[in-house]
């Protein structure tokens, strides 16, 4: 029970830390910007499931996959700000994703296995 | 058969580089103009008399270009074919040739050290995508940008022979590395690329010891390596570096500034982000500008554009998976995220790195300067990519239909790749970059080197004098770019062109407008002196310069102008040159003596064209340093001295009812506990801020800690707002540098006025004071005075408050703070400009606030200015100010011109249009004073339809290349009808014309409503004008009381006699030029006495006079002219003297440097192999 909780207080901290890292990132330290929290949120969540859950890794490729996709159909349609957004958050995913696989590919030289 | 497979891709690369280059030359014609000129042109030349010394006095009147250095080597190669009889046609195409097989082979080489000679066709595949992607046809060869063309061709061969050495650690390797380096030099030409090359050999360094982690040991050994191999770069290049780097941050400083660097970068955020960066597109030129037509937005194209993306992407994945690929998986991302920029995601890193190190702004454009890299990352990932969906498609779909679709795919992409094989690559689709020089061009330079029979003094001045960079000439082919007169013109140096110091540019600026009117006319010695200023010899008429459209003038004009010229006698025309010669009694030579003296005081940021102050016979002197006054009472004969700055004062009125409205909102006070949150924040977000916004920030953070205590007061809170008080005043000091940045113009011009804001602060503090009580209000009275002297200090008020009644209601009042080095007795001049006739009383009087005392003078005129009379002047700082009075109406309605249904009757104007037609009015502006500000006023009433316009029609404005008998303006506005107002409508429209504009016309125009775009639905239905046509409607516009007026904003100056001219010369001169950057002579003087020396100031140039083996160095080395350079040579007597540009001394350095480097080199390599020898044995 205790361990539970430590786990999710662990994960609630990683996560908050993570947000405010992802927001300073994107967007320094302006503080107004309440309709642009989405982006950070959604990162740091997902940076959350691939690590309590490692094998999820593939899947956000997957879906960093989906969103180049969408990207590309969205600037084919003319929709040039939805394309810019979703290229880059399919972009800032895929670095975190590369970056979770970071300590496999400094051991063995390569990703055995997604 | 091996040897086969060895010579195939060599063959291959050359057939296909053939084959572009046959595409491209077929002509028969040389590309040129942009940013990068004709460098091919004239390749011996310029290798040996511009670009090997760091001065180039062949862009007169001089400017350090020490990265030159970097392209003599390239130049040197390129002279051997000039020297064998090779046209610049075919020199060009050897070049082009060469870059493309160094890319494509280059690329095939690394690509097979990455993939095994097993894959050699991959390596190929890998060579064939580096040449053909959208980055190097778009952004390397469209862009035409020379150093970006060796960057790409020569990029595989220090990645290959880098990865050599840091893995392999040889001396030989590093030898190979430092050798590819030199032949690759060129690049450097463009200081930038340095950042993209050490970063990529930085990173590959990296991830080749961490991608997988060896060890320690390992991981010190690459860093050891990275190391070495980065000072030995630097000392082999130091023949360039070391001149580079003392010479150019000074002027980089001067011409660039951090917020410029930043507004670069953001601006160009809109054209890196991902959508165009995966696809290595650069949309400026592709979709923007369109040069090749809006076929690339067809959506086959776009489909196209999109197609390699995912096999890059399947590359990547795949790569990640493989050790030898996984490096190149990496560096993608990292590369990726270095070119967007300031484009999403995680941005603020690089904004924040721009605000704060200015070193970073040469790299302001990302995808440029480091997406550079992109193309040979891709090419490998690309390559890893094809192999896999190759291989997948075979083992289902099976080798034939495989081969097929691969034949489609490349089919496709080089039917995207059309520019490169069609011919169109450099130019757009309806003008190519031909050039052709005129052969008139070649028979005016020969006959001035045999007019000049082995002399080779003065120089050639090229009239109209662009005074930018860039020049369009209407050559065969036409020519846009660079001006490219100092390649052409070899027998002496040029002045055909801006150059990029500001004080030099504002001396030509002046020597440009000269010959144009108003300038022009009476002013024949201004013309002289100015001739010899800059030791002109010879004046060549551009005829086929394109002038509309730009800041030239008609050179037909300044024909006439060169014709009634005395001292000048015309002497021959080729094509469109005619050639004058200033006559042999005029010339001026490089080097003199002068005596008489003006000494012409201005601050660094206030420089005036020397047309208005050149005097015939007095050159005008002007010092860096501010203490000049001991110069000034031992040697001057007259003092000018124009304003330390000038700024428009208005008024402010503050409507207490309104002041918290208008000041910032406040919601949590300092009695509240969540009051520190709320300053973290604020500290947060200012140490984040890019420097330009954080004087805004810092600006609403005072106004804030105002209202805070005003709201404490209103409140009754028992908190005292002293600390508040005093934490606004020590914010003053902080924001001191904006403030005066945006009264003198040079920011903020978006911004609420500083004034505005600051006059609210004034009245916020005062409300305060009247709310408090004992020591509050003391402090309060106490921050206000601070504010005042704050807003005196910092020119948003005045220092003498206006006198009473002297401040008329919308009329700006002019102040100008002069700072005067002592106190006497000073004439008050006004710049004339031909403008007295316009202004009530002709200027006879003015009236002008001297400090605190009324003056009402009267004017009269002297030469190009208007005296008002002497005034005794204190020393120090003094204001003199007047009211920017408006002219009287400019606008000759009565002499109107009128095309379809107008009428005049009493003072309105009724415009009707066809039902199909427009009508308008074109009302002439009389008189005209280029480079001035006017404003148009006039009442409107739209009676019919819902808007009509207004066009600024200028002389100098380009036709419509599409309809030959239509200007297009710059000005060109609609001004649309408010639904709710259907009565007379006060319109004001300012617009400000060019310097060399004489005729303006104001077209004010009606044209038929078009219904269309308000009854149909689909907007684009109305683009096509017959189907527009049908909803066409009457429209009727009423106009009344048209005024054209501009304001009385001619600067001042004040005058002093210092002493009495001096009408006997001192002493002689004799000297000869050794060379580009060396002079000397013999100098005997019998007092006192200045040298001048008519190259473009810079401190390098040094004077050493040298008697009895002693040698002196004048201590006084000033500005002449506005832009020369000139010496005090104070003791009489003989001298050798010794005139030199002390920074070619650091080529010599720099040589010597990277000599030593070579030969340390050198010694580890026949050491290692003498080594290799013995342990063999």
């Amino acid at each position: 029970m205790r361990s539970r909780i430590y786990s999710i207080l662990k994960s609630v901290l990683f996560f908050t830390i993570s947000f405010v890292v992802f927001y300073i990132l994107e967007y320094g330290f302006t503080f107004n910007l309440w309709d642009k929290l989405l982006s950070p949120f959604l990162l740091s969540g997902l940076m959350i499931v691939m690590f309590l859950k490692p094998s999820t890794k593939r899947c956000m490729l997957v879906l960093v996959g989906v969103c180049f996709v969408i990207m590309i159909l969205a600037y084919f349609f003319n929709f040039l700000d939805f394309s810019n957004r979703l290229s880059s958050f399919g972009f800032s995913l895929l670095i975190v994703t590369i970056f979770l696989y970071l300590p496999q590919i400094i051991k063995e030289g390569y990703i055995k296995k997604f | 058969m091996v040897k086969k497979l060895d010579k195939f891709p060599i063959l291959f690369f050359l057939f296909l580089s053939g084959i572009l280059i046959f595409c491209w030359f077929r002509f028969g014609l040389m590309y040129g103009g942009g940013d990068t000129g004709l460098p091919t042109y004239n390749p011996l030349f310029t290798a040996t008399k511009i670009a090997s010394n760091i001065w180039w006095d062949s862009l007169a009147p001089g400017i350090p270009v020490a990265q030159g250095l970097t392209s003599v080597p390239m130049l040197f190669l390129l002279s051997i074919p000039q020297v064998l009889g090779a046209s610049p046609v075919v020199i060009q195409a050897l070049l082009f040739f060469v870059l493309l097989f160094l890319m494509g082979y280059g690329m095939h080489l690394l690509a097979l050290s990455i993939f095994g000679k097993p894959n050699y066709l991959l390596a190929i595949s890998a060579g064939v995508f580096y040449l053909f992607n959208p980055y190097m046809m778009i952004q390397i060869w469209h862009r035409f940008i020379h150093n970006s063309m060796f960057f790409v061709a020569f990029l595989p061969f220090l990645i290959m022979t880098w990865l050599w050495w840091i893995r392999k650690r040889s001396p030989v390797c590093l030898l190979l590395f430092l050798l590819v380096n030199f032949l690759a030099v060129y690049v450097y030409g463009t200081i930038a690329f340095i950042v993209p090359v050490w970063t990529l050999l930085f990173f590959l360094t990296l991830l080749e010891g961490v991608v997988p982690w060896k060890g320690r040991k390992n991981a010190l050994r690459l860093l050891l390596a990275f190391l070495i191999g980065c000072f030995f770069w630097l000392l082999t290049n130091s023949w360039w570096l070391i001149p580079t780097f003392s010479v150019s941050p000074a002027l980089f400083a001067s011409v660039h500034t951090t917020d410029g660097s930043l507004n670069t970068l953001m601006s160009l955020s809109n054209s890196s982000i991902l959508p165009y960066t995966l696809r290595l597109v650069n949309p400026f030129y592709l979709y923007w500008l369109a040069d090749w037509g809006s076929i690339y937005q067809n959506p086959i194209f776009l489909i196209i554009s999109w197609l390699f993306v995912p096999v890059v992407f399947i590359g990547f994945i795949r790569g990640l998976k493989q050790t030898q690929y996984v490096v190149w998986s990496l560096l993608l991302l990292v590369v990726i995220y270095l070119s967007k920029g300031a484009a999403p995601p995680f941005n603020f890193p690089y904004i924040w790195g721009f605000s704060h190190f200015f070193p970073l702004g040469v790299i302001r454009n990302p995808f440029e300067k480091l997406g550079i890299i992109l193309p040979l990352v891709y090419a490998i990932l690309f390559s890893v990519g094809l192999q896999y969906l190759l291989i997948t498609s075979i083992k289902f779909i099976g080798k034939s239909k495989t081969y097929f679709l691969l034949i489609i795919f490349i089919c496709l992409h080089m039917a995207f790749f059309w520019p490169m094989f069609a011919g169109k690559l450099f130019g757009t689709m309806e003008k190519q970059n031909f050039v052709e020089v005129p052969p008139s061009y070649t028979e005016a330079n020969n006959w001035i080197k045999q007019d000049l029979s082995g002399t080779a003094e003065g120089r050639i001045l090229h009239l109209p004098l662009p005074r930018s960079e860039s020049v369009t000439y209407n050559w065969g082919y036409g020519y846009n770019g660079v001006e490219p007169s100092a390649a052409i013109f070899t027998a002496l140096p040029s002045i055909a062109r801006g150059l990029d110091i500001p004080g030099v540019n504002d001396a030509l600026s002046g020597l440009s407008l000269i010959f144009h009117k108003p300038y022009a006319e009476n002013n024949q010695f201004v013309i002289l002196k100015m001739l010899q200023d800059f030791n002109v010899k010879y004046i060549i008429l551009h005829k086929d310069i394109r002038w509309l459209g730009g800041e030239l003038y008609n050179p037909l004009e300044t024909e006439t102008v060169l014709d009634n010229l005395d001292f000048l006698d015309r002497e021959t025309t080729f094509g469109d040159l005619t050639i004058y010669k200033l006559k042999d009694s005029y010339f001026s030579p490089k080097i003199k003596l002068i005596n008489n003296i003006q000494y012409y005081i201005s601050p660094e940021n206030n420089t005036y064209w020397p047309l208005w102050l050149s005097s015939d016979n007095v050159e005008l002197l002007s010092s860096l340093k501010t203490d000049t006054k001991n110069l000034l009472i031992k040697y001057g004969t007259e003092m000018i001295v124009s304003p330390e700055i000038v700024f428009k004062y208005i008024p402010q009125e503050v409507i207490r009812e309104k002041l918290l409205v208008e000041m910032p909102v406040v919601r949590i006070l300092p009695d509240s506990p969540l009051y520190p949150s709320v300053r973290l924040k604020e500290n947060l977000q200012y140490s984040s801020l890019p420097a330009v916004e954080k004087f805004s920030f810092k600006v609403t953070l005072a106004g804030k800690r105002l209202i805070e205590c005003y709201l404490l007061k209103e409140k009754g809170s028992a908190k005292s707002i002293i600390p508040q008080l005093r934490e606004y005043q020590q914010m003053l000091p902080e924001i001191k540098e904006g403030v005066e940045l945006r009264v003198s113009g040079k920011e903020g011009v978006k911004e609420i006025s500083i004034n505005f804001i600051l006059a609210r602060h004034l009245a916020t503090l005062k409300l305060i004071g009247e709310k408090t009580n004992n020591q509050e209000k003391i402090v309060a009275e106490e921050v206000f005075n601070k504010l005042i002297n704050f807003l005196k200090d910092t020119n948003v008020v005045p220092n003498s408050s206006i006198i009473e009644g002297e401040n008329l209601p919308n009329v700006d009042r002019l102040i100008s703070k002069f700072n005067l080095p002592f106190s006497g007795k000073y004439e008050l001049l006004q710049a004339h400009q031909q403008i007295k006739n316009i202004y009530p009383n002709k200027l006879d009087t003015n009236r002008f606030q001297i400090n605190n005392e009324l003056k009402k003078s009267t004017g009269s005129l002297k030469g190009d200015f208007i005296s008002y009379g002497l005034f005794d002047l204190p020393e120090g700082f003094n204001e003199i100010s007047f009211n920017s009075i408006p002219s009287i109406n400019l606008a000759k309605i009565t002499d109107s011109f009128t095309k379809g249904n107008v009428k005049k009757a009493n003072d309105e104007i009724e415009l009707n249009s066809g039902l199909h037609d427009s009508s308008y009015i074109d009302i002439n502006v009389d008189p005209v004073y280029g480079g001035n500000w006017y404003r148009l006023t006039f009442d409107s009433w739209i009676k019919l339809g819902n808007r009509f316009r207004i066009q600024i029609l200028q002389d100098i404005d380009p036709y419509n290349p599409i309809n030959p008998t239509e200007k297009l303006p710059l000005y060109d506005s609609d001004f649309s009808k408010d639904p709710y107002i259907n009565h007379w409508v006060s319109q004001t429209y300012n617009f400000h014309i060019s310097p060399t504009t004489t005729k303006v016309i104001i077209r004010l125009e009606v044209e038929p409503w078009d219904g269309c775009t308000v009854t149909q639905s689909s907007k684009k239905l109305c683009m096509n004008k017959d189907f527009s046509y049908q909803f066409e409607r009457l429209s009727q516009v009423t106009l009344r009381n048209i005024r054209v007026v501009t304001f009385l904003t001619n600067p001042l100056f004040l005058q002093s006699k210092l002493s009495e001219p001096i009408n006997t010369f001192a002493g002689e001169i004799n000297f000869i030029q050794k060379n580009i950057v060396s002079y000397s002579g013999k100098v005997r003087i019998s007092k006192s006495t200045w040298m001048l020396f008519k190259e473009s100031f810079d401190p390098g140039w040094e004077l050493s006079l040298i008697r009895n083996k002693e040698i002196y160095k004048p201590s006084q080395h000033l500005i002449a002219n506005l832009f020369a350079n000139v010496w005090l040579i104070e003791q009489p007597g003989d001298y050798d003297f010794v005139l030199k540009y002390s920074p070619q001394k650091f080529i010599k350095v720099g040589m010597v440097f990277a000599g030593l480097g070579l030969v340390i080199v050198l010694i580890f390599v026949v050491g290692y192999n003498f080594r290799r020898l013995i342990f063999k044995k």
